[in-house]
């Protein structure tokens, strides 16, 4: 599928490396990261823009800036404004574009999938609002109440609620302690100057990642990135760095979120390392191990035994420090206490014993066809590398499946006894409650 | 359409017919298929029947113990599911292409052979069962389920049945059912296949020939459609289901238009449908969203025309039990505006555009594009199609989009049924906190 991605010469790119089809670049002006990977099975091209910023970034009175404030990032810059003939989704209305923005714990990225004969436009307007989105208290007025919504939205979801808390139990003193989302009370009174202080601290070129994928010609790519990007300068001044370190977790931590609900659910959570970290694949084994398709243990010993409806064990690879986390929801009539068990006799055997070797190739052959089909379309692939970047290594994305393969029965083993101790450990139940009467 | 020239038809196997396609999805292969539902489905009983039925192909096989099958799709590196849908049993299959011989022959060995076990049924009926009792407090769940039950008698394949009657059909259910069921599913219908992925279709020909030779006479037997006495004839209601500690209210508006597919009013329905909540570009999202702040999400869309079933237009969105009713009353607004005043020349031409241009970036990806096929093939469409959309797309005018919005977009005839922690007024439950000012 993908073209290998050779060196080209540009007066105003230097070229850094290539791996697996990807060439990075950087724009020497401005010091901005440029990805290219060429890959003409379909005549499509994606555009991504992912700023080195999440909600990792925020601190008290201001969760939730990142994510607010890429929704301000729609409402127009100074060449690429209503007035103007349009933001970027007036533009690109009629083209059929899939388009939006997510933001999460580490990056918040931008993103068009377009026929090639859009991508100057896409390149114009997201190099506009780098620098010169509007960010204006009218807009953030209007757009506090939308995302107000969202959040309400998520709350209704029992599995979130949990969630939601367990993190923020998990953690005391890191941001990852709030959800990307922001408390409420942060979403509804923020004020236009801290999220534009937030905008002026993060957003620029030497803290941004451009990604373009798909059916282009890496030249022309390079060369209206340069013609747009091109105009800014790096910051001024250094980036504000995110320095607050979790300090060591002293013994297991427990919660409950009640609510008149008809859902029952145990979530385990233990800390993990950074996604850079070397025991981070093994992590991943372990998960699959445990918690991948129909195949794995926690899905025999809760499911096929009815003592719940569905599991999933997630391992979340980010910028730091992290969880692994095990979700059960529970049959109805079954109690919390017996599944919390169940789990945890799971995880001891996986500490005390090897996997069998048979067990251990199945499950990573799994894990590497998952990644293949995760490969599938300019979008996928966009989606796959931003979250690469948002660890801090793109060519995570392309040294994976390299990565999964040298996991073994021992370092398996190793990561099930660093990382399974009740000491690390957050403990939350949902307990659905009948409606008062 | 250069894609047409990688897309290969296999007829020549009695009761199967298959689409091929060669993508760009390195290593990989998606398979999609779908088997007609006999035509009696539009009753609970039988639908827990083919609920369950999906479930049990997933188990024990004749050849093969739970454990066995499910290890050894694993150890290819497989992932085999299946849905019961109102028209048909479906199946999706991920492999890796050079395991694609070993994974035809488990997933025709679950298909063809499945053990029906008491056990196996006594297992998968408790997983349902506890996932039907996990969507009772779901707010979006409930308020889909209510519309349709005011939008379809309890005849129709798309009555969905109360909560109580769904779970005490699933109860009854017996071995002797999903047996027969079975039986009639797999002698009967035609199986409809998809191959898409890093393949060479001679090949895959060659596994199908290999795996499906005698299987079934194929007899194509869609779920009629029933056009005449499908919806039930009430005036403009609003219903409200009311569920505690809820931050978010879940509303639908919905109607039954009364069309097919394949009727000359559906594509200026759904070029008109865009234009009020196609994306955020839509009337909806402009309006409530953006000029207004009421909510972080308001589309339009149709629902359920799959294989000749007459489906339903809906708008769906959320708001907070505080803006409730002033988001209610924004919306039937818009609503009330839209079929009144109609729509524009620009708006036509731009939605036209757009449905044109995200059909041809959705061909971009293996996953969008099998699903696209498979659903032209329970058409009964060719190939061509993924072309002919364009060029029916680019013949829908501003006439044939006003006409269509004004025959089957009365806002007089509209369900309404909202869902969260409201009463029966629709103000807030009391006990939540006001929001600060809009």
């Amino acid at each position: 599928m993908a073209k290998s991605t050779s060196q080209l010469k540009h007066k105003d790119f230097t070229f850094i490396h290539s791996q697996g089809g990807i060439a990075e670049y950087r724009l020497e002006k401005n010091g901005l990261q440029v990805l290219l990977y060429e890959d003409h099975s379909a005549p499509v091209v994606g555009f991504m823009v992912t700023y080195h910023v999440g909600s990792r970034n925020e601190g008290l009175g201001y969760t939730g800036a990142t994510h607010l404030l890429e929704h301000l990032m729609f409402k127009g810059s100074k060449r690429f404004n209503k007035k103007k003939g349009g933001v970027i989704f007036d533009l690109l209305e009629d083209t059929g574009a899939r388009m939006n923005a997510t933001t999460w714990t580490d990056r918040t990225n931008y993103y068009e999938v377009i026929p090639l004969e859009y991508l100057e436009k896409v390149i114009a307007a997201e190099a506009d609002r780098m620098r010169d989105a509007f960010i204006k208290e009218e807009d953030r007025r209007a757009e506090m109440t939308v995302v107000r919504n969202e959040l309400e939205r998520g709350e209704n979801s029992p599995l979130e609620a949990l969630d939601k808390l367990i993190w923020s139990t998990a953690y005391m003193a890191h941001p990852y302690h709030h959800s990307t989302i922001g408390w409420r009370s942060d979403i509804e009174n923020v004020p236009i100057e801290r999220l534009k202080q937030f905008y002026n601290d993060f957003y620029w070129p030497n803290n941004a990642t451009v990604t373009v994928a798909g059916d282009f010609s890496s030249l022309y790519a390079l060369d209206l990135i340069q013609k747009y990007f091109g105009v800014h300068s790096r910051s001024a001044t250094s980036l504000p760095t995110m320095y607050t370190e979790e300090p060591e977790q002293e013994g297991p931590r427990r919660v409950t979120v009640r609510r008149v609900d008809n859902m029952q659910i145990v979530g385990i959570a233990h800390k993990i390392p950074a996604a850079k970290d070397p025991d981070t694949h093994a992590l991943h084994v372990l998960a699959s191990v445990l918690g991948e398709g129909k195949s794995s243990r926690l899905y025999k010993k809760l499911v096929d035994t009815n003592l719940c409806t569905s599991i999933a064990v997630l391992p979340f690879a980010f910028h730091d420090n992290s969880l692994l986390i095990s979700y059960a929801t529970l049959n109805p009539g079954i109690a919390h206490a017996k599944v919390e068990k169940a789990i945890l006799e799971e995880y001891g055997k996986l500490v005390k014993n090897e996997i069998p070797e048979a067990e251990l190739e199945r499950v990573k052959t799994a894990i590497i066809a998952q990644e293949v089909h995760s490969r599938d379309g300019v979008y996928e692939v966009l989606s796959r590398i931003n979250e690469a970047i948002a660890m801090g290594d793109w060519t995570f994305y392309v040294q994976y499946i390299q990565s999964i393969r040298k996991a073994s029965v021992v370092s398996v083993k190793a990561a099930a006894a660093d990382y399974l101790r009740e000491d690390m450990s957050t403990t939350g139940y949902f307990e659905g409650t009948a409606p008062r009467k | 359409m250069e894609l047409l020239t990688r897309i290969v038809e296999i007829k020549t196997i009695p009761g199967v017919t298959a689409w091929i396609a060669k993508t760009g999805l390195s290593g990989g292969v998606i398979m999609r298929g779908s088997i007609p539902n006999v035509p009696d489905e539009s009753n609970p009983h039988a639908r827990a029947t083919s609920v369950l039925l999906a479930e049990l192909f997933d188990e024990e096989t004749q050849s093969y113990g739970r454990t066995e099958l499910r290890d050894k799709l694993q150890s290819l590196g497989a992932t085999v599911s299946f849905t019961a849908k109102v028209s048909s049993m479906e199946f999706q299959v991920t492999a890796l292409s050079e395991r694609l011989e070993e994974v035809c022959g488990l997933l025709f060995e679950m298909l063809y052979r499945p053990q029906l076990s008491n056990g196996d049924l006594h297992a998968v009926r408790s997983k349902v069962l506890g996932q039907l009792v996990e969507t009772k407090f779901d707010t979006q769940v409930r308020a889909r389920e209510v519309l349709i039950q005011h939008l379809y008698k309890e005849e129709s394949p798309l009555y969905v049945p109360t909560f109580a009657i769904q779970y005490a059909a699933l109860k009854q259910v017996t071995r002797k059912d999903v047996t027969a069921r079975h039986k009639k599913l797999l002698r009967d219908g035609e199986l409809r296949i998809i191959v898409a992925g890093d393949i060479a279709p001679t090949r895959v020909a060659g596994l199908l020939r290999k795996f499906l030779k005698g299987k079934g006479e194929g007899k194509v037997g869609t779920v009629e459609a029933k056009l005449a006495n499908v919806q039930k004839t009430n005036p403009h209601n609003t219903q409200i289901v009311t569920i505690p500690n809820r931050a978010s209210v879940d509303v639908f508006w919905g109607l039954v238009p009364g069309i097919l597919k394949t009727s000359p009013d559906f594509l200026p329905l759904v070029v008109g449908l865009q234009i009020l909540g196609g994306g955020f570009m839509g009337r909806l999202m402009q309006e409530i969203r953006e000029k207004r702040g009421l909510t972080y999400g308001i589309y339009a869309n149709l629902s359920s025309f799959e294989s000749g079933l007459p489906g339903y237009w809906f708008v769906w969105g959320t708001f907070a039990p505080q803006t409730f009713r002033e988001g209610v009353k924004q919306v039937e607004s818009v609503l009330l505006k839209f079929v009144k005043d109609g729509v524009t020349l620009r708006e036509v031409r731009t939605k036209k555009e757009r449905l044109m241009g995200a059909h041809k970036l959705s061909l971009g990806s293996t996953e969008e594009l099998s699903a696209v096929l498979l659903t032209l093939l329970e058409d009964g469409r060719t190939p061509d199609y993924l072309e002919t959309y364009l060029k029916e797309i680019a013949m829908v005018t501003v006439d044939s989009t006003i006409i269509a919005l004004r025959k089957y977009c009365d806002p007089q005839r509209l369900v309404n049924v909202a869902s969260g922690s409201i009463d029966v007024n629709g103000l807030p439950l009391t006990g939540k906190k006001a929001p600060a000012k809009l």
